[in-house]
């Protein structure tokens, strides 16, 4: 049954009323902001077309958070990368009932509350806490480690969050191959880890270009895991632009919000560049 | 004299750079079987569907009932339709699925129940009133369908090719019980299909569309004895055909043609058609005769379809031919024979 | 299961979900444990449970967090339903833009989201709480629960649509008896996905909270800032099997019960279409 243009139009219009009020504008004035300065001693801000609060985030200790945002996102979907495909690889072997496990043994963990899971890894990585006796029991370590509060702790506690997104998209891609055909070629005599490299890695990049994005860009922008497991040491953009809100520095935040947004769309735009470039 | 149950007139739809329909004047006599048939793509569903309201012309007018509906959205147009997937709401079961518009008018309950128990007994599908689509085989489905159109007594019943889906003994089955279902209940039925064989059985008009015109209406003897174009001839039956030039006319529709070196053939066509005219002459595969007399001919070959013979011919004056004939047939490839029809059979289309 | 052809990867698997499971393990045993300190394991008890109803703060909290999940999710779904029934029968572009918008809105980390809010909000003199909270969540939770009713669309047959216009329905009449159950499963997946989302919410929450009762999420949040205590593992646990409640019912409702909805109002196959 077809409505007038008109009046189906009425019904997009919540949303696009809310999100022009809620999103567009207000993100509007994150970058207005961002060109803004303020007088630390009145606390007012004048609009005056500044580049001052950018050059500020060439200051060390803000640059770092930014490098360390980078660093981080890579390393952590390196990280991801290293453990999930594995898994995923795992997963798509076996039977269907042993996969169904599998998948769910995986995604639970990831339904369970995220601030839980996050100070469940502050419980796990203290000092005197099982990780550490664990080492220490197989002597890999001695002495204490010191993971809590460093960017070690923030990539464990990110990659622990992040893992079951990497893994499900590769398992998708992974799932579909027709393992049938593998081990026929490895019958005839096809080394088997030629195969695997040939075959079964370029079947799956699909699969580990989706997981890397949803991995990867969230990851920049981060607040809640290098609040817990960071503590004040370790500067990220994310906990930068809380501060800088906190303490009331706003056109300063806003730059710093505006730089993550540019951040995420040069990765975004990259990730998009080696989707096109895998055949689908 | 009745008003028409649904009148077209100048019935125009494009979708994009295609024209769907073009210019289609149509008038479907109340109270019969109406089918409207053609091959896929001539716009015979696009012109049901203008009519139920579900896709919106772009000229022209719909008249039902002698009122003018064409303005007027689907859901208040006093024609309803059965559609070739079924279209049964899963969630519904049989009772609430014919119940659906009854609901819709805001009847009051006794009322509905007493209509729908009539009409599942008309559909024969007393005893499945809760039972869910899923739960039913192709052939109910078509019946709940049916019945959930039929319940409101709409002036006109639209169908698109609703027995597309079944095979084909259940569907010769259903054809009969739509034909006697449309006699009980007197409600003009328009009835889509490409299956030409199946119009015809159902139905006392018959209007063939090609290409989004409107080739020919007429009762299913006249489209097939008498077809007013080639593409008509062809649609509904095979047929021999040449080339032919009118000779003479002798009145009343009869003439006298030349075809090839052969001449003085006579035939009967539409009235006033003129000398020298081109035309073609038609004559149905089952009107040959093998015998004594006639064109000269070489037997190709001979096919058994079990109560007849289908056998082609190659004959100097007129080309290659096809007959069908009934019973044993002395002759067999190779042989030489004479071919020829009666008067009558042979028709003109200009 | 096959592990001994995949020892390599399955070694590895095995590991990554001990590393998976092991911190929801240890939240577990040491909401139990008697000891204060969290040194070592002093043996059983509940009471840190007991002790966390009590508390007021987390009391609060939690009905602060139900209230706006629930007034959240609420506006989300008319959001993600009305937008999806536009996006049915919009233009490629109109889509188009439409998908952008509510990717955008998955993709842009919360922070940015919660300093713009918190920047439109101060100007405006408008204060913060709950209301705050609940347009703050909405912005990015209705793009959830749009992609996921923009699914289900795609599995029902326009057919029924027709037909229930063809039998004297109006466009309101045919989206309530027609539309609506058909879409029923992807709304109530929606809807537990979205409910649980906001329930989590930690980011937003503590931007667009203020002054007022803090939700759940930032009360605990707040607790770590001291030290980890029993009662605060107590409540993560509490927490956790909520959420993982939540989300178990959302996924049955999708493939188990959803599946036979699906199976009916989905496109007929082998109809000679």
């Amino acid at each position: 049954m077809r409505l007038r243009s008109w009046g189906r139009g009425l019904l997009v219009l919540p949303t696009v009323v809310w999100m022009l009020a809620f999103f567009a504008i207000p993100l509007g004035m994150v970058i207005l902001y961002s060109f803004s300065t303020i007088s630390l001693v009145t606390y007012n801000i004048s609009f005056g077309w500044t580049l001052a609060n950018y050059r500020q985030i060439h200051d060390p200790i803000y640059f770092d958070a930014l490098t360390r945002s980078l660093l981080l996102s890579i390393s952590t979907t390196f990280g991801c990368l290293l453990l999930g495909f594995p898994l995923a690889y795992f997963i798509s072997r076996q039977p269907r009932r042993a996969q169904r496990l599998l998948l769910v043994a995986v995604i639970v963990p990831f339904w369970s509350s995220f601030i839980v899971r996050t100070y469940a890894i502050v419980n796990l990585l203290d000092t005197g806490g099982p990780l550490q006796d664990l080492l220490h029991g197989l002597h890999i370590t001695s002495g204490p480690l010191n993971l809590l509060y460093t960017p070690k702790g923030i990539a464990i506690g990110i990659i622990y969050a992040y893992l079951p997104l990497m893994v499900l998209p590769i398992y998708v891609s992974l799932e579909r191959i027709d393992y049938a055909l593998i081990d026929a070629a490895n019958d005839l005599g096809a080394n088997a880890r030629r195969t695997f490299r040939r075959v079964t890695v370029p079947l799956a990049m699909p699969g580990v270009v989706v997981g890397c994005i949803i991995v990867g860009i969230p990851a920049l922008g981060e607040y809640v895991i290098p609040q817990i497991l960071g503590g004040d040491k370790t500067l990220m953009l994310g906990t930068a632009i809380s501060d800088q809100f906190a303490t009331g520095n706003w056109p300063f935040g806003s730059a710093i919000a505006v730089a993550l947004m540019v951040a995420m769309a040069a990765a975004l735009l990259v990730a998009r560049l080696a989707q096109r470039r895998e055949p689908a | 004299m009745t008003v028409a149950a649904v009148r077209l007139t100048r019935l125009h739809k494009r979708f994009g750079d295609l024209v769907a329909v073009r210019e289609l004047d149509l008038e479907i006599p109340s109270g019969g079987f109406f089918s409207l048939i053609g091959p896929s793509g001539c716009g015979k569903t696009t012109t049901l569907r203008m009519v139920a309201g579900l896709e919106q012309p772009d000229g022209g007018t719909i008249e039902v009932g002698g009122d003018d509906i064409t303005r007027r959205p689907a859901y208040r147009r006093p024609v309803n339709t059965v559609f070739q997937s079924y279209a049964l709401f899963p969630h519904l079961d049989v009772t609430d699925n014919v119940a659906f518009g009854l609901v819709e008018e805001r009847r009051p309950q006794n009322e509905i129940r007493t209509r729908v128990a009539e009409m599942l007994e008309l559909v024969q599908l007393t005893g499945r009133e809760r039972s869910k689509p899923s739960q039913l085989s192709g052939g109910q489905q078509q019946r709940v369908a049916l019945a959930r159109a039929l319940v409101k007594h709409p002036q006109v019943l639209l169908l698109d090719e609703p027995l597309g889906a079944l095979d084909l003994k259940l569907r010769k089955e259903l054809q009969q019980q739509l034909k006697e279902v449309q006699r009980r209940v007197g409600i003009t039925f328009v009835y889509v299909t490409h299956d030409q064989e199946e119009a015809f059985s159902m139905s006392d008009r018959v209007a063939v569309m090609h290409e989004g015109v409107l080739e020919q209406v007429g009762t299913p003897q006249e489209i097939y004895e008498r077809p007013a174009t080639t593409f008509v001839a062809d649609f509904v039956g095979a047929s021999n055909r040449t080339e032919a030039t009118i000779e003479a006319s002798l009145g009343a529709g009869r003439y006298r043609l030349r075809a090839g070196v052969a001449s003085g053939l006579e035939a009967r066509g539409p009235e006033g058609l003129a000398e020298g005219a081109a035309v073609s002459l038609i004559v149905r595969p089952e009107q040959l005769r093998l015998g004594s007399e006639g064109f000269a001919a070489e037997v190709i070959d001979v096919s058994y379809l079990g109560p007849a013979r289908h056998l082609v011919l190659e004959s100097e004056q007129l080309g290659r031919l096809q007959a069908t004939v009934g019973g044993e047939v002395p002759a067999s490839p190779g042989d030489r024979v004479a071919v020829s029809w009666p008067a009558d059979a042979a028709w003109i289309v200009p | 299961m096959i592990i001994r052809r995949h020892l390599f990867t399955g070694l590895i698997s095995l590991a990554v979900i001990a590393f998976l499971w092991a911190p929801l393990v240890i939240v577990a045993i040491n909401s139990i444990n008697s000891d204060t300190l969290l040194a070592s394991w002093k043996g059983a008890t509940t009471h840190w449970y007991g002790d966390a109803f009590h508390e007021q703060s987390v009391r609060s909290g939690l009905r602060q967090t139900m209230e706006v999940a629930f007034v959240s999710t609420t506006i989300s779904l008319m959001l993600a339903v009305t937008g999806t029934l536009w996006w049915r029968r919009a233009s490629p572009r109109g889509r188009r833009l439409f998908d952008a918008l509510t990717y955008l809105r998955i993709m842009l980390p919360e922070v940015v989201f919660a300093v713009a809010l918190f920047l439109l909000f101060s100007k405006l003199s408008f204060q913060l709480g709950t209301a705050a909270v609940v347009i703050g969540h909405v912005v990015w939770s209705s793009a959830y629960a749009t992609l996921i009713v923009q699914a289900r669309t795609a599995t029902l047959d326009p057919a029924l649509e027709s037909a229930a216009a063809d039998l004297g329905a109006n466009p309101w009449r045919v989206f309530r008896r027609v539309t609506l159950p058909g879409l029923m499963p992807g709304i109530l997946a929606a809807g537990l996905l979205t409910f649980t989302f906001s329930f989590d919410d930690v980011v937003t929450s503590y931007f667009l909270t203020g002054a007022g009762t803090a939700p759940l999420p930032v009360v605990i949040l707040s607790m770590i800032r001291f030290r980890i205590t029993p009662e605060i593992n107590a409540v993560g646990m509490m927490v956790m099997v909520f959420t993982v409640a939540m989300f178990a019912i959302g996924f049955l409702a999708v493939t188990r019960l959803g599946s036979g909805a699906r199976r009916a109002l989905t496109l007929p196959e082998g109809r000679g279409r």
